[in-house]
């Protein structure tokens, strides 16, 4: 565990300490929020790490620019910058559409949209036959599946983040898991797991 | 496959989460500590003139009203009555020659 000289403070009582000059607080909220930032972005993106990277810097770097505007008590900062980096890796997706998926940088770490690819990588272990089907979900899904099962968020919390209602959070997660299940249903011997 | 076996696997998936290298948490923190707000400068420090020295050193104010207010006192209490009652602007008729301080008193210095 990485030394956080302010582990008692809430990140945005922290916020407040950075606007303030508290260099260790800016440390502290690096340490805390960056890698939960990358871990998100790398799954939207489909695991391109260096891109996954330049999210979660430039998320940090606008949470750095808001810091002197924040109010405490308005909103929670991992919620505030789930939001930057949805939005940010949601461009990158469209940018990666609109150039194909041709050029060197995309080529090797996209996987084919078709159930063959799922069947590949579900042979090498089952984390990554999961992150083979997540990537085969609608954008939508995806990010919802993702902040609920692996970020571990609240639905209040993905709503506010996905700009959307609760019950419409409770739907995408539901179908998305729903989606889950049927794409993962013929790996199940490769990934572990009987039928019930 | 169960929905209780995807969650098995959302956890292997949770804990298989890509940990940011330190060169980004490096860059991370560089942007923050150029982004940070810099305290604003001191304000130079204001001259104190005499008068609010020696007004410093006897107090305050209101120490040196009290000191002020005692001397007065002090004064009139030494001073003539004539005097006062030229202070006074010769506004009293009243000399103190014609004041009865103990007007019920006078049967005890009487002899007899």
């Amino acid at each position: 565990m990485a030394f956080d000289a302010h582990h008692d403070t809430s990140d945005e009582a922290l916020m407040i300490l950075y606007a303030n000059g508290d260099r260790l607080a800016a440390l502290s909220l690096t340490r805390r929020i960056t890698p939960r930032v990358m871990a998100y972005a790398s799954r939207l993106l489909s695991g391109d790490r260096a891109e996954a990277e330049d999210v979660a810097q430039e998320t940090m770097l606008r949470l750095w620019r808001i810091a002197p505007e924040w109010r405490q008590g308005e909103a929670k900062v991992t919620t505030w910058a789930y939001r930057v980096a949805t939005n940010l890796c949601t461009d990158r997706l469209r940018s990666r559409q609109r150039r194909g998926r041709t050029t060197l940088d995309d080529a090797p770490e996209m996987p084919d949209p078709g159930l063959s690819e799922v069947e590949r990588l579900v042979e090498t272990d089952r984390a990554r036959a999961l992150d083979a089907a997540l990537n085969l979900l609608p954008e939508r899904q995806r990010q919802a599946v993702v902040l609920r099962h692996i970020e571990g968020l609240s639905n209040p919390d993905i709503a506010a983040i996905m700009d959307l209602g609760v019950e419409a959070v409770e739907s995408l997660t539901a179908r998305g898991k729903h989606t889950l299940a049927s794409l993962l249903s013929g790996q199940k011997d490769a990934i572990g797991y009987e039928d019930h | 496959m169960q929905h209780d076996d995807i969650d098995d696997l959302f956890v292997d998936l949770a804990k298989a989460a890509p940990a940011p290298s330190e060169a980004l948490i490096d860059r991370v923190l560089a942007d923050a500590l150029r982004e940070q707000p810099k305290p604003a400068p001191l304000a130079p420090p204001r001259t104190v003139g005499r008068w609010s020295q020696m007004v410093r050193r006897f107090g305050g104010v209101p120490t040196l009203a009290g000191v002020t207010a005692a001397l007065v006192g002090l004064a009139v209490g030494y001073a003539d009555p004539t005097t006062v009652d030229l202070l006074a602007g010769g506004l009293s008729s009243y000399s103190i020659g014609d004041a009865d301080l103990f007007p019920a008193a006078d049967f005890l210095v009487t002899e007899g």
